[in-house]
């Protein structure tokens, strides 16, 4: 890949990468740089923790009306919500029940791979995006994952129904997208060709984790795209309502 | 505390799209002021500003960023209605004291909002449009009435000079023994 960005990068740069306003062309050579370009990485770094740091700061902000609220009906209106909850649930279930043909394309069954439970995700918008997170590389059926991904692909084609998917690798499932260790390789070539919903994402900072611990130079498979934060990059799906799914 | 009360003509979808971003307005209005009921004011009086000039707004599709924009206008005629005679300073700390507020934040919050209520208005607003609302430089520099490249040094100054604050902070060791005006006891 032909790389464009030489010496220091201006702050500029930096902060348009951070915040996501870059193409994703220009994103992905940048992001190529960084990884020769420890300086300029390290800067990218701060101005993303500070941006998370801002972020979660005013993520649980007071309201004037809590404030003002008497304490006796604080009281009521839990013992409202709670009734009116189990009356939500029961209803739900009802509705679940008789129409679960009809409803389920517009639900995703999120499985727990330890078992933990299970719960139901509501899509309200018209595109279906989901996210799927993999950090463990001993768990992971790599096939198994694959084959799952295409289905739901396949099967949004077929109903017309719009959707993103996007695979994000961290810690030690980062193997799936690196070009020695992935046994996947023609594989995920492949779907990246034929289903341009589909996103294969890399944690950066595990990619300098690599290099820092074990003196190792990663290299991504080419279908891959890469992120500063692998877990950022997940939690901030998660706000912006796309399905999270870990692997 | 001003309440709008809307006019039955004006229900509908353009009233459900508005009421779809009062808690991003809320959110962004109470990270300028550090006060709830200030904040709350400032999104009524966005709301009522809104709905008399609705035929302004010529895409839907721009409500949030045409929304922002009131209500920055809003808060900078605030500013300069009290000609800036309270300190900022001086309005957080009131805020501080509630214990409500208290209660519902953290250490590492906290030193994020002080640091937040230390920038001036201009590097405040910028950040906070860009970090908490994730409005992309086109959108801020259509709420702040700048072009796009000034919003990107704007935002470039604005985060190091947060960065230093924080640092400051974070560190007040440093900060105490690199300056030479203090006066320490000596036993």
């Amino acid at each position: 890949m032909k790389n464009n960005y030489f010496g220091t990068l201006s702050d500029e740069t930096l902060n348009s990468l951070v915040d996501n306003e870059l193409e994703i062309a220009e994103r992905s050579e940048l992001l190529a740089h960084l990884q020769t370009d420890q300086d300029s990485k390290q800067r990218a770094c701060e101005v993303n923790y500070l941006k998370d740091r801002v972020k979660t700061a005013y993520s649980n902000i007071p309201h004037a009306a809590q404030n003002d609220t008497p304490a006796k009906w604080s009281v009521y209106n839990k013992v409202a919500s709670v009734f009116f909850a189990f009356v939500l649930i029961g209803l739900t279930y009802i509705g679940l029940n008789s129409n679960i043909q009809n409803t389920a394309a517009q639900r995703i069954v999120v499985l727990d791979p330890d078992g933990r439970g299970q719960q139901f995700s509501q899509q309200n918008s018209e595109e279906m995006r989901v996210v799927f997170h993999v950090s463990n590389s001993t768990r992971l059926n790599a096939d198994e994952l694959l084959d799952d991904i295409e289905s739901l692909l396949q099967q949004s084609i077929q109903n017309h129904q719009k959707v993103r998917v996007e695979v994000v690798a961290h810690a030690a499932g980062l193997d799936l997208l690196r070009e020695r260790l992935s046994t996947q390789k023609p594989r995920i070539a492949a779907m990246s060709r034929q289903y341009p919903e589909l996103t294969f994402v890399a944690c950066m900072n595990t990619i300098a984790r690599i290099k820092r611990e074990q003196g190792v130079e990663v290299k991504l498979i080419s279908d891959a795209v890469a992120t500063l934060s692998g877990v950022a990059h997940v939690v901030m799906r998660q706000q912006q309502g796309w399905l999270y799914i870990q692997v | 505390m001003v309440h709008v009360k809307f006019p039955s003509a004006f229900k509908g979808a353009f009233n459900n799209k508005l009421e779809l971003h009062r808690a991003d307005l809320y959110r962004v209005a109470w990270s300028w002021c550090h006060d709830t009921v200030l904040a709350e004011d400032l999104v009524q009086e966005t709301y009522a500003k809104a709905l008399k000039n609705r035929s302004q707004l010529k895409e839907i599709s721009k409500l949030k960023p045409w929304l922002m924009r009131i209500l920055a206008n809003l808060h900078v005629d605030y500013l300069r209605s009290k000609q800036l005679t309270e300190p900022y300073e001086d309005v957080h700390q009131i805020t501080e004291n509630n214990p409500d507020s208290i209660a519902s934040r953290d250490e590492s919050v906290q030193i994020v909002r002080d640091a937040i209520a230390q920038l001036n208005d201009t590097h405040r607003k910028i950040i906070t449009l860009v970090d908490i609302t994730e409005f992309t430089y086109a959108e801020v520099a259509e709420i702040l009435e700048i072009p796009v490249g000034t919003v990107m040094s704007r935002l470039s100054r604005a985060r190091d000079h947060l960065k230093k604050i924080l640092n400051d902070i974070d560190n007040p060791k440093e900060k105490l023994s690199s300056s030479p005006n203090i006066l320490r006891r000596v036993k």
